[in-house]
């Protein structure tokens, strides 16, 4: 009977894998070296900076890591975070100023400047922290790509800005945040006793956990990349519901992920056309597969080169079909949102096939 | 949340008629969201606004385009054409929007009307205050069945202390998993005993749950560190705690979970108050008196763990580190957990008049410290979470002066001399939640803080969606209780309150509401615990009207009795 059996981890896929805010769970953080030093700089005034601005994909773990980021400077009292920092959500301070009360702290983060926030909101936000920020103050901004607009930078060109980019989701990073969960949980629900057998025998587990063929689609090869932390661990999470209940090892293959497919999937409720574009892209995913190049995100006109199929939704294929497949999640838009208040709701090109669609095309 | 979800979440039937004679599922559940979400804020003849329908699409992550979505509106009628645009409809036929190709004019109901057919808020609003008193008393005695069942449950899977999660599937309650949490446990207890406090006898038990009642009493002693040093008294399950994830640290298992004030103080408060409940005096639960000895010894080791841990200022953090090795702020969480185990232990009796005198001063000292972070303006006072931050909103400001009212209450039956000042501030808060504060039932706080681990402060920060209402009725409820009469208009809003507390219960229990949200009906014992201790206030608050009532009644027979025979 194995330790880490498939029974076991489809009743633990909860905690091992959890990626909401709804599920309390003491995640060692994988990675993010570099940005963590980065972030250390900032609020010990190493560079004399006075923002960072963390811009990335929803579910890239932009919060985990600022908590996360921080614990050894307070755990060295080098920053009190209660009496020193303020977290707002971009509501608090979209009318242009940050709340009187807010001035005490040292250090403002805010959080959520992202499209799903009217683009007047998010400006009066760049603005409020703009003429909060003094010499002895800093300020830490989170969001979507809405952060690289043209007109969010403008706001922030005076300041001295640093971006923090958090690494991108790769094999091996995946691997790493796997491992050090299910060492976590080895030794808390007590199966193994003492972190370095633990640790070892999470490295020994996870490196069988995954057929490769599996993995590769979890992490597909895009540049940017696709894959975030909250979709790719979410996706293993609903894998784990078609483990087999055995105590054989546990091994995520290409047919776990064929039964979840076929009795989780969504998506059948595609109109025609949607579902006729989609197979044709299914096609092109497993066409290019072999010849290991990676994805870009590609424009309207781009999409139409690679599925000529296309050509006769040409004038609706942006409103009725790419724009529609990127709300259900098989596709992601990777462009800077629209400022334009009448296209402010709108999703901006280019676009990249999600990891469901990459898993969907290439092992159903 | 997505569709499905959605759907879920907002019950089987309205789904079942939005899914009527419709071509997809998708597009009912696309047309009871824009009814539920956009309808109730948008006037009739107002144009659709664009931003809001997509909004709908991609929270639901709905595969329409925006040319099907309006096209469904209007089809369905929850739209009209005006002027060349989708405009808001005065008059929405119900038949249309759901069963599509039935023409029954009849059907038509007026916008406000169909508004308050699929808004179960509305509908809850419409019957405010319309409830007996006895189903308060019934949901107490639900209350008290559930926890004898959770604990039940506990002892026969062999857990060292109470799960923290249950799912509740018909009547059945398995747990979520099988972590048990300190704090849980301790709710559990106080369940089943804490309306004693109240002069509510205790449940009625037979064999078998006095036998439960006895095992949960057992396991709260074993729960206690007889380590020695700094953290000697405080309890905690011997192994992952899921009241507090990130406490125990596999590295450092034979340690156990760090402790905390908050699981500490509540089980001493739930052993002081079980030892007042009479339980002892009218059943056969403890004939050799062992339990109760062993009790007496628990509270003192735990007082003294409580008195360790208050910081200088007069504060309690969730854990003090020895030496103060790291920093922990102060949280008015804790200090209630703490404020509330103390003030009951020192009323028990059985602390030592040197152990009483430390309480009393630990008591003052937080009063003083309480007094200190308070922020008047205007006739009101109120405070922030965990006194010092430097930002709070309205929501977050109610939940900490309503928490920290509370502890007022406990200090005032503990320290009368100190009555003045609980006054002065008492009389703030009231005043402030008195402006601030409105029923709405399903409102909670979020409280995210670091949990204390063998290593420091945890890396991750964990959080606790907390009730308000509950804690706000029991505050303006025992200032009542202690002279602070509430107006028509708070009477009114408790009343309101709990009648939404009542509509959630469910099988004597209440559910997390993060969980609720993702369509999972998880009962906790301790949200539960707060919405119990509310009904409690209740009852015991409508008690002493009527006795109030009848003793007038009584004066002024005496009066035009004594008036009549000279």
């Amino acid at each position: 009977m194995a330790l880490v059996s498939n029974q076991w981890v489809a009743e633990y896929r909860d905690k091992l894998f959890a990626n909401t805010a709804s599920y309390n769970t003491e995640i060692p953080m994988a990675g993010r070296k570099e940005p963590t030093e980065q972030l250390r700089r900032l609020l010990t005034n190493k560079d004399g900076l006075n923002c960072a601005v963390i811009s990335d994909l929803l579910g890239a773990g932009k919060t985990f890591f600022l908590t996360h980021a921080r614990i050894d400077l307070v755990r060295t009292r080098q920053i009190d975070e209660e009496r020193q920092i303020v977290t707002l959500f971009t509501d608090q301070v979209g009318k242009g100023r940050v709340p009187d009360d807010a001035a005490r702290a040292k250090v403002l983060i805010i959080e959520e400047l992202d499209r799903k926030k009217r683009h007047g909101y998010l400006l009066g936000a760049l603005e409020a922290v703009v003429q909060w920020l003094h010499e002895d103050k800093k300020a830490i901004l989170t969001g979507d790509y809405w952060l690289k607009a043209p007109e969010a930078l403008k706001v922030l060109e005076d300041l001295r800005v640093e971006h923090i980019p958090l690494e991108p989701l790769t094999k091996d990073l995946l691997l790493e945040a796997v491992e050090l969960r299910l060492g976590h949980w080895l030794q808390s629900l007590g199966l193994v006793q003492g972190s370095k057998k633990a640790k070892k025998e999470a490295s020994k587990v996870v490196q069988e956990m995954f057929d490769p063929k599996l993995l590769q689609v979890l992490v597909p090869r895009t540049d940017p990349p696709v894959a975030t932390f909250r979709e790719v661990l979410g996706l293993i999470k609903d894998l784990a519901l078609s483990l087999p209940l055995d105590h054989e090892p546990c091994r995520f293959t290409v047919d776990t992920f064929r039964e979840w497919d076929a009795t989780y999937r969504r998506g059948r409720l595609w109109s025609d056309e949607q579902r006729f574009f989609v197979e044709a892209l299914y096609q092109v995913i497993r066409d290019r597969a072999g010849d290991g190049s990676f994805w870009r995100p590609l424009d309207i006109d781009e999409w139409l080169e690679i599925i000529p199929e296309a050509e006769e939704f040409e004038d609706d294929l942006e409103s009725e079909i790419i724009a529609p497949l990127a709300r259900t999640g098989a596709l992601v838009p990777m462009g800077i949102p629209y400022s334009d208040p009448a296209r402010e709701k709108d999703f901006r090109p280019p676009y990249l096939p999600s990891v469901r669609t990459f898993a969907q095309a290439l092992l159903s | 949340m997505e569709w499905e979800e959605f759907l879920r979440s907002e019950g089987e039937l309205i789904t079942l008629i939005g899914a009527l004679g419709d071509p997809s599922i998708e597009r009912a559940a696309f047309k009871l969201a824009f009814a539920k979400m956009i309808m109730p804020v948008l006037s009739s003849g107002t144009p659709l606004p664009k931003r809001e329908v997509l909004d709908i699409l991609e929270d639901l992550q709905l595969r329409l385009s925006e040319r099907e979505a309006n096209e469904t509106l209007l089809q369905s009628g929850l739209a009209v054409l005006g002027d060349g645009e989708l405009r808001m409809p005065e008059r929405v036929s119900v038949t249309q929007s759901f069963v599509e190709k039935i023409n029954t004019d009849a059907l038509s109901l007026p916008r406000d009307r169909f508004l308050r057919l699929l808004d179960t808020r509305t509908q809850e609003k419409s019957s405010e205050g319309a409830f007996e008193l006895t189903e308060c008393a019934e949901a107490i005695d639900r209350t008290a069945k559930w926890a004898l069942e959770i604990a039940a449950e506990t002892r026969a899977a062999g857990l060292p202390g109470v799960p923290v999660f249950w799912n509740c599937e018909a009547d059945t309650h398995t747990p979520f998993s099988p972590d048990p949490g300190t704090l849980t446990t301790g709710d559990t207890l106080l369940l089943l005993v804490e309306r004693t406090r109240y002069g509510i006898p205790l449940p009625k038990l037979d064999e078998d749950d006095l036998w439960t009642v006895a095992w949960l009493w057992r396991q709260i002693l074993l729960l206690q560190r007889h380590d020695h040093g700094w953290n000697a008294g405080a309890f905690n399950v011997p192994m992952f705690d899921d009241d507090f994830v990130g406490a125990f640290m596999p590295e450092h298992a034979q340690l156990g979970p760090c402790p905390t004030v908050d699981a500490t103080g509540q089980l001493v408060l739930a052993l002081a108050t079980l030892l007042d409940s009479s339980l002892v005096e009218v059943t056969h639960i403890d004939p050799s008196g062992t339990l109760e000895q062993g009790t007496h010894g628990a509270i003192a080791l735990g007082v003294d763990f409580l008195l360790r841990c208050q910081l200088e200022e007069g504060g309690w953090p969730i854990y003090r580190y020895e030496n103060d090795h790291f920093s922990m702020p102060p949280r008015d969480l804790s200090c209630r957990f703490a404020v509330d185990g103390l003030s009951l232990a020192v009323r028990s009796g059985i602390l030592g008049a040197d152990r009483m005198e430390q309480v009393y001063n630990a008591l003052r000292a937080y009063l003083t410290w309480v007094e200190k972070t308070a922020r008047f303006s205007n006739g009101e006072c109120h405070w922030v979470p965990n006194f010092t931050r430097p930002f709070a909103v309205d929501e977050e400001k109610v939940q900490a002066t309503a928490t920290i009212g509370l502890t007022l209450q406990a200090i005032m039956a503990a320290l009368p001399d100190a009555a003045a000042t609980i006054e002065r501030l008492r009389t703030g808060a009231y005043a402030f939640i008195r402006r601030v504060w409105q029923p709405e039932g399903d409102r909670y706080a979020r409280i995210a803080f670091r949990v204390p681990t063998w290593e420091g402060p945890s890396g991750a920060q964990f959080s606790w969606e907390i009730p308000t209402e509950p804690l706000v009725v029991s505050m303006l409820l025992e200032a009542e209780s202690s002279g602070i009469a509430p107006d028509e208009d708070i009477r009114a809003r408790i009343t309101a309150s709990i009648a939404s507390s009542l509509r959630q219960e469910e099988h004597g229990h209440w559910v997390d509401f993060l969980m609720r949200k993702e369509g999972k009906n998880r009962a906790m014992p301790g949200n539960t615990r707060n919405y119990h201790r509310a009904l409690l206030d209740y009852v015991t608050w409508q008690s002493r009207v009527l006795t109030h009532y009848f003793a007038g009644r009584v004066a002024r027979m005496s009066q035009e009795k004594i008036e009549g025979s000279q």
